[in-house]
């Protein structure tokens, strides 16, 4: 009997506060604004960049030319009026005749960030640029993603890339082992990895 | 709210605008379609444990004139407290399933340039 588990976390749970988020150092899942050279093929400025970067080097050994792997991040609501392709993108799949079958694998839903608490986003995993770490910081961070989101973000990444399926628990228990094992680990733990 | 009470006998009236008096009847209505008519098909189809297609909800919900409504945070809120289980990829076809066994080794502190 296959296990279910949502894509994604409660929407409340995605994003860190924005007044406890500079404990957070930037990792993977990070929101920011779009880095120079993040731009569409008419030369539009992405809407917004998610961080596909590993966590443990944008510590405190990141240099600044360090190549930093990012993805297009845009409002669902930009996907026009089609409701049923915005649902899909918000639950990660779709229903027919019966079947749950994964819907626009390369999507991955983001809740609305705190400084945009109405618009819900979603990062299109195919998008993707690679920019310097220095390009990052002066873009900015617009939102620190949470320890949860952050797991359920990794688990859909792997599902696009590879197209394996991975419980929610296994992605839970390699970043507990993976934090454990991050001696430049710094800001809260979570609780499961304390 | 107006209490009316003659013969000593309470009773409680609402005033509503007319406009609004024409909603709440249109509000239940919906409610009355949706209890009479849609609950115990679906009721039925619980109780047999069948699956009831979307498209066929939503055939249903149309046909009885319902409305629904568009709330991304409650929808997702839903989704993530009432998951399921997703056995295809986007083209129907079986999915692959991972285990993911940990043993963390740590890494050489340097990159390759």
């Amino acid at each position: 009997m296959p296990i279910a588990e949502p894509w994604y976390p409660h929407p409340d749970s995605y994003w860190v506060d924005a007044s406890q988020e500079n404990e957070y150092p930037s990792r993977y899942g990070d929101l920011f604004n779009a880095p120079e050279g993040c731009v569409d093929a008419n030369g539009d400025p992405w809407p917004a960049a998610l961080v596909l970067h590993p966590s443990c080097d944008l510590g405190a050994k990141a240099k600044p030319s360090l190549p930093i792997l990012v993805a297009r991040v845009e409002p669902v609501a930009g996907l026009g009026r089609d409701q049923a392709v915005q649902t899909k993108i918000r639950a990660g799949w779709a229903e027919r005749d019966g079947v749950v079958l994964v819907a626009f694998a390369n999507s991955c839903w983001l809740s609305a960030p705190p400084d945009q608490p109405d618009i819900d986003l979603y990062a299109d995993l195919r998008k993707t640029r690679t920019v310097t770490f220095a390009a990052l910081c002066v873009a900015g961070r617009r939102s620190a993603m949470t320890h949860d989101a952050r797991v359920h973000v990794i688990r859909r990444e792997i599902y696009f890339k590879y197209r394996w399926k991975t419980s929610l628990a296994d992605v839970f228990a390699a970043e507990r082992e993976r934090i454990g094992g991050d001696p430049t680990f710094s800001g809260p733990r979570p609780a499961w990895a304390s | 709210m107006i209490e009316v009470g003659p013969y000593g006998r309470s009773r409680t009236a609402v005033v509503v605008a007319p406009q609004h008096y024409d909603e709440l009847e249109a509000a239940f209505e919906e409610m009355r379609e949706f209890k009479d008519r849609l609950l115990p098909m679906f009721q039925a189809a619980a109780r047999e444990q069948l699956t009831l297609p979307s498209e066929l909800y939503l055939l249903l919900t149309k046909s009885a004139g319902l409305e629904l409504n568009s709330d991304w945070r409650a929808l997702t809120q839903f989704l993530a407290e009432h998951p399921v289980a997703t056995t295809r990829d986007e083209n129907g076809n079986p999915i692959a399933t991972a285990s993911l066994t940990t043993s963390y080794v740590g890494e050489l502190d340097e990159d390759l340039e």
